[in-house]
């Protein structure tokens, strides 16, 4: 009897996914059904800070790195290279680096632009009560990825934020997030970040494995190995000075 | 009910099996690998530059899609892969040169030419891309954008050139493109050639309409007698044709140019049929009256392939025109001279910058080159990889090279790999003129086979730079010599018979010193197509581009040598088994479904099977574009049609497996096809290759890398066709099924100070990968859970990798190196490059263990060294002991430093800390002997440049790079330079364990627990990961 129930399961799984190829879901179904699948907007609006640690691929050598995200979009992060340390930080307004590898052997503000690019890296998942915030939601056409198929939500707001996110439709989930790097060597390039490896951290799911492309070409693999939520933090790691 | 369960799942895997389909996920990570070359570059149709900097061009290229640079040359990247590429015109904006607009299809309509797919748009500065429509004109040869609204666009479609078709004329659209009207049209037959909007009214425009017809066998410029010059001054609306002026009667192709600083001038290059009363007009009166001005060589030469004129923004009485030589006039057209001679010849575009009149851009055939002295001089941009090969080779050099010909670009070979890539200067030419087939002989191994057009084979010996011309000629029982312009030459797999072919067979048994004719007239021999000496309408254009009932395909079975196919430019089939003493022509076996006459363009006799051939039939020369591929098992006798809807682009070359039987690859105009099924179903490959016209492929047997020659983007490699071999139906049942990889060759260090200062602007062709090759198909996309690699040797684990997420073919890539060793810090720049050289891991066998969620799947690899490497086992062995040796003392020291660092650390605090005057004391003084020691055996504080110094860590650091960068035996000076560091070490070592066993274990007596020193275990020290506090 279980068997049966099994196969009954499975058969209703592959109607499911019959009927949702022939109707993609809406934009705003989408972003509910992905919210549900990562623990839920209200325990994400609970998070304050997070902080990972992992390891950064390039060109077949690993850089370990520790990144701590916060509220107001702030961002900081260690990463070292060859035994130096690079270091790179944002307060919300300002986004700053320091790598003395490099000759930069003090904390040094970046461009406008690429503070920017910075202050583009939602704290707070977009899909969140997206259009309080100012977001709009777009269907656009979904496409193969990585060999599975995908809808396509645009999500834009009244300024320079343009992000076209690919969902699994099996999940629901994104897979691939396609944007043009606006600061750089990447500036004017689609760069498209594919995501996997969804774990919990603290009872929420995040994709745990990104890998960055341009032309299909990658150019950094994270791995995230460890990750907490609301991690208590001096915030002056996040200033310039 | 368990039973039934299981007797679904097994019924499914069947099921699978039976019901395989192709797909592009299938190929998952597997890249081709472009390698050029840049050093010909190859045909431009059109420029298109940013109004305000002159820094920012788009190049279209006659079949290598669109590149753009924003630094003059320096960079050039490709930014329209995804779409077709053979490029007629591109505009941009003059309100926002952020919007771009590409018409497609070259509108230079020689023999070769490609097609097109109509319009795109991107208002990202080419970065994204969307169609617009007009997918019939097949070839665009103007765009115009309104001076103030990017919306309002003109398109001169000049439309289909082998059949007629009402998709050509001027296109207006008000919309961006979303909506088109036909605002010109005369009939079928003529198309728009030429467009020119007056900026200062942009509601002014000048319209080329030419009637054209290319044949096969003939090209006819003039046609019905269509063409002429046409005017509106209502943005398209109403047209009036301008003739006051022109000669009576018909005209050809015309050239039309405004000039924007005088809306009255205007330029035009007429075709008239008459040497005298063809070439460059004037009008001074915005079109009313013309004047001839000159009828030089270059103002009326082959109108169909450079009827282009610009005109100097800045100076109306400053007129350029594009012909076999680029040309200039100062005085409105009268007189005449030659750009820079040392430039390709065949110029197609020509642009001159409105800020500056001697600035000046041209593309020709030969690539894009730049002058800032009005067209004395040009510097070459030698980064645009647009080559067109027609045919490509390999040998078996180690590494192998590629051969091939190119358009106007004659014959050409390189390494497919080279110490830091494959440069300009790794390409050699063999002969000049358009280049076709070339083959390095495999056992004579000085001579290389080339051909110019119509026929001209040579012999080129690489040692003496000298070519032997080693055609065949008629004799008294043949007809003249029909060659065709792309004329075959083939080679035996043993090198020992060259066939070579007009519309006879001829055979070689001495590499073209004597011929025996083996064949009677393989072609249909129809005399009314052999009129190519009076070809071209107008303008006579008899180049042997137009030769026809021609033998244009030759292959010997690779399994049985009297076997030998051949395929005519007139569609028959020839087939011998008793190497040419008979012949069957096979056409009234074809099946129903090919039109008759269709061009054959390749066969392929299977290597698996010397009744079985696969060959691909053109018939776009008569304005059918479909995919013809063709397949016989049973010697000619019944043929299968291959592929269907999953094909796009006619057919110009298919290529059978050496090893796997189902992998068939077939290339169209758009690009490559893959089947993995026999030709039951296909699917493009689009990784990192273009839809660009793939005119021949070879697979090279040593090295199972299969070699693109492509009609617009040179050399594309797909490296190691190992992986698709293994994907079987059987495979694509699995959820996760290892496949197996070659052998990785340890990787010969390429030394230090390699490669040259050249600056940008060169082009470098990728090398292939020195990584181990992990290889897997997956059966769907992994999202959820952890997914990674382990790799160990012997039980301990080396490597953890990401793993590829793919459904389908992932493939993961391993450098066949250890992590670099860790450390000590330095401020010496060499020393720490030296230390960041990872070692080489030993070659054996490697274990895997993918990790997928709770389930682990292991495979293992192996790492060898290359035979035929100069460095033998021994040698290598002592080396690799010797780099070992200073890995682990590198490590040590690092050690030993660390303990210093934290100690010296520890004592500072404990010293500020404390209140006992002893215990002070004591810190300071161990403070101060680590300190000490420290800058003994490290080197800090300097610029990392010219303010270095050398300690026992720079000393390592500088001798591990040194035997590290050479595979071979290390030095004496070496390994005695390595003991001796050793012995230091060992030393230093023995002095931080005095001091930590003595002075510091002294301090700690005095001290509580919690406040001792303490140091990490060396084994704890290696196995943290590198130092990012935070955590």
């Amino acid at each position: 009897m279980r068997q049966l129930s099994v196969l009954f399961g499975l058969i209703l799984c592959f109607t499911f996914n019959l009927n949702a190829q022939k109707t993609a879901p809406s934009p705003d179904e989408i972003a509910t059904a992905y919210l549900e699948a990562i623990g839920g907007a209200e325990a994400w609006k609970e998070v304050k800070s997070m902080r990972f640690s992992g390891k950064a691929n390039m060109q077949g050598q690993d850089f370990p790195f520790v990144m701590t995200r916060a509220e107001g979009n702030k961002f900081y992060q260690e990463v070292s290279i060859m035994g130096s340390k690079m270091e790179q930080g944002f307060n919300g307004e300002t986004a700053w680096m320091l790598f003395p590898m490099q000759g930069i052997n003090e904390k040094t503000a970046m461009s406008e632009e690429e503070s920017k690019e910075f202050q583009e890296e939602e704290f707070l998942d977009v899909f969140i009560g997206y259009a309080d915030r100012g977001f709009k939601l777009e269907a656009v056409d979904g496409k193969e990825i990585e060999g599975t198929p995908t809808y396509g939500v645009r999500v834009t707001n009244e300024g320079s934020y343009d992000k076209t996110y690919y969902f699994e439709t099996e999940n629901l989930v994104p897979i691939m997030i396609s944007s043009v790097g606006k600061s750089g060597q990447t500036k004017g390039m689609t760069v498209e970040m594919y995501m996997s490896d969804y774990q919990e951290v603290d009872g929420l799911m995040m994709p745990m494995f990104m890998d960055m492309k341009i032309n299909g070409n990658s150019f950094q693999k994270l791995t995230m190995t460890k990750g907490e939520m609301n991690v208590e933090i001096d915030d002056a790691i996040f200033e310039l000075k | 009910m368990r039973l039934t369960l299981l007797l679904l799942l097994t019924s499914f895997g069947l099921f699978a099996q039976e019901d395989f389909t192709t797909t592009t996920s299938l190929f998952g990570e597997l890249r081709a690998r472009q390698i050029g070359p840049a050093v010909m570059s190859g045909r431009i149709s059109c420029l298109a530059v940013h109004p305000t900097d002159a820094a920012t061009v788009y190049i279209g290229a006659a079949g290598g899609g669109v590149w753009k640079t924003s630094s003059a040359g320096a960079n050039l990247a490709p930014i329209f892969d995804e779409y077709t590429q053979s490029i007629g015109a591109i505009a941009l904006a003059p309100s926002d040169p952020d919007i771009v607009y590409v018409g497609t299809g070259e509108p230079w309509p020689r023999n070769s030419v490609s097609v097109g797919t109509g319009m795109y748009r991107s208002v990202d500065g080419g970065n994204r891309w969307e169609s617009l429509g007009l997918e019939g004109t097949e070839r665009i040869a103007a765009v115009a954008v309104h001076p103030g609204n990017p919306d309002i666009v003109y398109v001169a479609a000049l439309g289909p050139l082998w059949s007629s078709g009402e998709e050509r004329g001027v296109f207006k659209t008000t919309d961006g493109g979303k909506s088109w009207v036909k605002v010109l049209y005369l009939d079928e037959n003529t198309g728009a050639a030429n467009l020119s909007l007056d900026p200062n009214n942009p509601e002014v425009l000048y319209a080329a309409m030419w009637s054209f017809r290319r044949t096969p066998y003939s090209f006819d410029s003039g046609l019905n007698g269509k063409s002429g010059l046409y005017k509106s001054a209502d943005g398209g609306e109403n047209w009036t044709e301008l003739r006051n002026g022109f000669p009576e009667g018909k005209l050809g192709r015309i050239g039309v140019a405004i000039a924007p600083s005088n809306s009255d001038t205007v330029y035009a290059s007429v075709e008239t049929g008459n040497t005298s009363t063809s070439g460059m007009y004037l009008s001074g009166d915005a079109g009313a009256t013309w004047t001839h001005r000159s009828s030089a060589l270059n103002t009326r030469i082959r109108p169909f392939y450079f009827s282009e004129l610009t005109v100097d923004p800045s100076d109306a009485s400053i007129v350029a025109k594009c012909g076999r030589e680029g040309i200039i006039s100062r005085d409105a057209g009268n007189r005449w001279s030659n750009f820079d001679g040392f430039v390709h010849s065949d110029f197609h575009a020509i642009w001159i910058d409105p800020a500056d009149g001697k600035h000046i851009l041209v593309g020709t055939d030969g690539g894009v080159y730049e002058s800032r002295d009005r067209g004395n001089t040009f510097k070459m941009w030698m980064n645009l990889p647009v080559s067109q090969f027609y045919h490509v080779s390999v040998d078996n050099a180690k590494p192998y090279r590629v051969y091939g010909g190119l358009q106007d670009n004659g014959s050409w070979f390189a390494p497919n790999r080279s110490s830091g890539g494959i440069s300009n200067a790794d390409w050699e030419k063999t002969y000049g003129g358009d280049g076709f087939y070339s083959f390095r002989h495999p056992t004579k191994d000085n001579y290389v086979f080339s051909e110019f057009q119509g026929g001209n084979l040579v012999r080129y010996d690489t040692e003496t730079g000298v070519a032997k011309n080693i055609a065949p000629y008629a004799t008294a029982d043949t007809d003249p010599l029909r060659f065709n312009w792309n004329t075959p030459i083939h080679l035996s797999q043993d090198g020992k018979r060259t066939y070579f072919a007009s519309q006879y067979l001829f055979l070689s048994n001495d590499e073209g010193d004597s011929w025996e004719r083996i064949s009677p007239d393989l072609t249909t021999n129809d005399k009314s197509k052999q009129q190519q000496a009076t070809s071209g309408g107008l303008t006579i254009d008899n180049s042997t581009a137009e030769n026809y009932t021609t033998i244009y395909a030759v292959a010997e079975s690779p399994i049985d040598n009297n076997t030998i196919w051949v395929g005519t430019d007139d569609g028959n089939l020839q087939v011998t088994t008793d190497a040419g003493k008979s012949w069957t022509k096979l056409n009234d076996n074809f099946p129903a479904d090919l039109p008759k006459g269709a061009w054959i363009t390749f066969v392929e006799p299977s290597p698996h099977d010397a009744g079985t051939a696969f060959v691909t039939f053109d018939d776009h020369r008569t304005g059918n574009m479909d995919t013809y591929l063709y397949k016989t098992a049973d010697g000619g006798k019944t043929w299968t049609r291959l592929g269907g809807e999953d094909l796009d682009g006619y057919a110009l070359s298919v290529r059978q497996d050496l090893v796997n039987p189902n992998l068939v690859f077939l290339g169209t105009e758009f690009g490559l096809y893959l089947s993995l099924d026999g030709g039951s179903s296909w699917a493009p490959f689009r990784n990192n290759l273009p839809m660009v016209g793939i005119r021949d492929m070879v697979i090279h047997p040593r090295e199972s890398d299969l070699v693109l020659g492509t009609h617009g983007r040179g050399v594309i490699i797909i490296d190691d066709l190992e992986a698709l071999r293994q994907i079987t139906p059987e495979i694509t049942t699995q959820k996760i099924a290892f496949l197996k990889s070659r052998p990785a060759f340890l990787p010969d260090p390429s030394g230090f100070g390699n490669g040259n200062f050249g600056g940008s602007g060169n082009y470098v062709g990728s090398n292939p990968t020195t990584s181990a090759e992990i290889m897997y198909y997956a059966g769907s996309r992994h999202t959820f859970g952890k997914m990674y690699i382990e790799v160990y040797k012997d039980g301990e684990k080396i490597r953890e990798l990401p793993a590829g997420k793919s459904k389908g073919l992932n493939i993961i890539r391993m450098p066949t190196t250890l992590e670099r060793p860790k450390a000590a810090p330095s401020d010496n720049r060499n020393a720490l490059i030296g230390g960041s050289q990872p070692p080489q891991l030993a070659p054996g066998t490697y274990q895997v263990k993918l990790v997928k969620g709770k389930d682990t799947y292991e495979t293992e690899f192996t790492i060898t060294t290359d035979p035929t490497s100069p460095y033998t086992a021994a040698d290598r062995a002592v080396q690799r002991k010797a780099v070992m040796k200073l890995f682990d003392d590198t490590e040590e020291l690092a050690y030993i430093y660390e303990v210093l660092d934290q100690v010296q650390q520890q004592a500072s605090s404990i010293k500020q800390k404390s209140t006992k005057k002893r215990i002070t004391e004591m810190a300071s003084s161990i403070k101060d002997m680590a300190g000490k020691e420290k800058s003994r055996l490290a080197f800090k504080g300097g610029d990392f440049y010219v303010n270095e110094g050398s300690m026992l860590r720079e000393e390592m650091g500088n001798l591990y790079f040194s035997v590290s960068s050479f595979p071979g035996r290390p030095s004496d000076s070496q390994l005695q330079e390595a003991e001796r560091i050793h012995r230091e070490l060992v030393a230093a070592r023995s002095k931080l364990d005095f001091f930590l066993a003595n002075d510091v274990a002294k301090l700690n007596d005095k001290l509580g627990e919690e406040e001792q020193i303490t140091w990490p275990a060396k084994e704890a020290f290696l196995a943290a990961e590198e130092d990012v506090s935070g955590m």
